[in-house]
This record gives C-alpha cells, sequence and structure tokens, in this order.
C-alpha cells in the first residue's frame, strides 16, 4: 500500500489562500485517484516565514515515499531555506506531488522546478516596472 | 499576573488554569448514549459492519476504508445546524463556568477514530494557535470509548507548553517532535472512561501517537469561545467567527444591540 504524506498550510502563497478543509479534500481525492492513503497532515505554523512543520513532516517520512501539498509556492521563498528542505527531499529520495498542477516531481528534479517555478521572484519581475528595469 | 481575578474562579477552573485540563462526567448521558447508538448505526446500515464494543472496531474494517467511514459519520452528524450547540449539553454547566454563556463554537464538531497501529491519522504534537486558531478557546474533548495510554492523547503543562510557544522560532529546523522523548516528566496521556469528558486548553502542546494498544478510541472535539473574544486577524487565514466558528448562544443584550441600526 503507498502512503501520500500530505502538507497543508493556513498562510498565503505566492497570492492563493485555500482553507485547511478544501486543501485536504484535494489531496485526499489526487491520493484516490492514485490508490494512495491519504495520511493526516501536520498544518503549517500561522506565523510568517515558520516552515517548523514542514521540516517536522519531512524529518518523520520514510526514504522513498511521497509528499503531497497544493503548490510548490508552499515552500519557503528564502532559498536558503528552501535549498536546506530539497536537500533533505534528496536525500530521502522523497517524490513530490503538486495538486495544482497535477505533477509528480522525483527528487533529483525538485530543484530545477523550484528555481523554474520562482524564476520571477528569482529574477525580480513581479509587476511592469520591474520587468522594463531588467532591460535598463 | 490576573492573581486577583484567579482568586474569584470555580475549582474547576482554577485547575483548568494550572494544569491545562480537566476531566469531569458527562452531563446529559443520555445524549451520549444516543450519539453512541447513531454511530452503531450509522455502521451497520452504512457500512454492514456490526460491533457491540466500539474498541474492538478494529477487527471489523479495513484501513483503507476508516476514513470514508470516520468522514461519513462526521457529514451525517454535521448536517444537523449546530450540532455544536447539541454537543455542548455534554458539558454545559462547565463550559459556561470556564467560557462563560455567549458562546462561539466550531462549526462543525470533529471526530476521529485511532486504531492499532495506525500511521496514518496520527495527529503530531501542537498547539491549536499554531495555525491561527483563538488563544481563548476550550475544546470539549468527548470519547465513545474508554481512552487509555496511547489510545487518548497526551497534554504538555501550561508552563512548558508556553515556554516552547514562545521560543517557537529556536525548533524550526528541529522539530517538536522530540519534546516527547526529552521531557517525559512534562506531559501525560489523560485516561478516560466511556461517560467521561475532557476540558482543556489547546494553547498547550498536546496530540497523539501511534496507538499502540490493543483497543481503538473513538472521540469528538469541539473547540468553544467566548462570542466577543479575538479572532485571528490575518486576511487569508480562515479560522474566523462566520466560517471556522459560528455564534451559537449570543444573549438578549446583543440581540438587541446588533438590531440597532446607529453606526459608531
Amino acid at each position: 500500500m503507498k502512503y501520500l504524506n500530505g502538507y497543508v498550510t493556513v498562510r498565503r502563497f505566492k497570492g492563493f489562500a485555500l482553507p485547511v478543509p478544501v486543501q485536504n479534500r484535494l489531496l485526499r481525492e489526487y491520493a484516490n485517484k492514485l490508490d494512495m492513503v491519504y495520511v493526516l497532515p501536520q498544518c503549517e505554523m500561522v506565523t510568517n516565514k515558520n516552515y517548523m512543520m514542514l521540516f517536522e513532516t519531512l524529518d518523520k517520512m520514510k526514504e522513498n515515499s511521497d509528499l503531497g501539498m497544493c503548490s510548490v509556492f508552499m515552500f519557503p521563498e528564502d532559498q536558503k531555506k528552501a535549498m536546506d528542505i530539497m536537500e533533505i527531499i534528496i536525500k530521502k529520495n522523497i517524490t513530490l506531488h503538486f495538486v495544482f498542477n497535477e505533477s509528480s516531481v522525483k527528487p533529483n528534479e525538485i530543484k530545477e522546478y523550484y528555481i523554474n517555478s520562482n524564476i520571477d521572484t528569482i529574477l525580480g519581475i513581479q509587476n511592469k516596472d520591474s520587468f522594463i528595469s531588467l532591460f535598463e | 499576573m490576573f492573581s486577583k481575578y484567579i482568586e474569584d474562579q470555580s475549582s474547576d477552573a482554577i485547575e483548568l488554569i494550572n494544569k491545562g485540563y480537566k476531566i469531569i462526567n458527562v452531563e446529559n448521558l443520555e445524549l451520549l448514549s444516543n450519539i453512541l447508538a447513531q454511530f452503531k448505526n450509522y455502521l451497520k446500515e452504512q457500512n454492514n459492519i456490526v460491533v457491540k464494543d466500539l474498541s474492538e472496531l478494529h477487527n471489523h474494517l479495513d484501513i483503507k476504508n476508516l476514513n470514508s467511514i470516520r468522514h461519513g459519520f462526521y457529514e451525517k452528524l454535521n448536517k444537523e445546524s449546530s450540532f455544536s450547540k447539541t454537543y455542548l449539553e455534554l458539558a454545559f454547566k462547565t463550559i459556561n463556568d470556564v467560557v462563560g454563556s455567549e458562546l462561539a463554537a466550531n462549526r462543525s464538531v470533529n471526530f476521529s477514530i485511532q486504531i492499532p497501529n495506525d500511521t496514518t491519522s496520527k495527529l503530531g504534537i501542537h498547539s491549536d494557535c499554531f495555525s491561527g486558531e483563538s488563544e481563548f478557546q476550550i475544546n470539549l474533548w468527548v470519547p465513545l470509548t474508554d481512552a487509555r495510554d496511547t489510545n487518548s492523547m497526551f497534554i504538555f503543562n501550561p508552563d512548558f507548553s508556553r515556554d516552547v510557544i514562545n521560543n517557537i522560532s529556536k525548533f524550526e529546523k528541529l522539530g517538536i517532535e522530540n519534546l516527547l522523548n526529552e521531557h517525559e516528566d512534562q506531559y501525560e496521556f489523560v485516561n478516560l472512561s466511556f461517560g467521561e469528558a475532557l476540558v482543556f486548553t489547546p494553547t498547550c502542546l498536546h496530540g497523539n501517537v501511534i496507538n499502540t494498544t490493543q483497543k481503538t478510541r473513538i472521540s469528538f472535539n469541539c473547540r468553544y469561545k467566548n462570542l466577543f473574544s479575538p479572532y485571528c486577524k490575518n486576511e487569508e487565514n480562515e479560522k474566523k467567527l462566520g466560517t471556522f466558528y459560528i455564534p451559537i448562544t449570543p444573549k438578549a443584550a446583543t440581540i438587541i444591540g446588533l438590531k440597532n441600526k446607529i453606526k459608531y
């Protein structure tokens, strides 16, 4: 039997704000579709920029297991912290599932996926003015 | 701080403040027995499960069906408008004593089934305020079976919990799960029999571990707070009045005030 460990948050992520029960429902449906058993998640702290529950979830997960969340944007924006998290994912060979995109990401692809997803933030392109400034 | 107010509290309230929890006898045993009968009937009618002793439920179901059974009964109970108000009758006097008479409650009463060795239903160590729930709420936790040792829940004492929560940033990468092994003297598993209820402050760190007993635990929980005590202010957080919480017992003065159209 395969298990999908959940991760949910009460915080806004890249403009999205989704009630926890809705996140759980999406993750549970996703798990059912893949014939996996959904594991009750720890909800992330309300405190901004604190990722204690994500670290703890990863710490408790076994090697070669699966972690589901709504979006890669639930990872820290702080790239150093995000890299620390991704190192754990790679070390434990954890496959990521992002329900918004219906995508499964292998551990060796996660860094590239994170960077590509956050390319606008990394390049500082969040509005028209900052985009134009890149060409000046 | 607040000692002059604490002096005026009932002995139950003082125990709750000092210990973080209080075990009481259910005030409406007929209602609890009725809920128990409803659950057994639901198991029989909807899932073809006939079980005399609910603590043996794990011998009658497949773990793959556990959540659909749990969720099915949760939805059935909460379909009734304001089941959280009905559920309050299990500890009406105590909640009025320790929270007040004008109450807001969870929109839905939660329902939990902890079968032996189930790794999918573990709710790790946490405080409800971690996710933006009110610090002014009290949780009414009532089991349908006896709850003992690892099939029950654990709760840390208030002083230790406050120390951890006030320094939570220190635990970001370490996590707090290790506190269970490192501070065994700071928490206890609450032992309750059918007919008893646990009233506790979810500001204290609490949770459950994998049930290593041979008995299933089945329980409900619902949070009650003073209608006018603070709610999470974060715009994106759903733990607000009207969504996560609903008013259940506003009093006359409040109703009169709400009818008034004067703008301040």
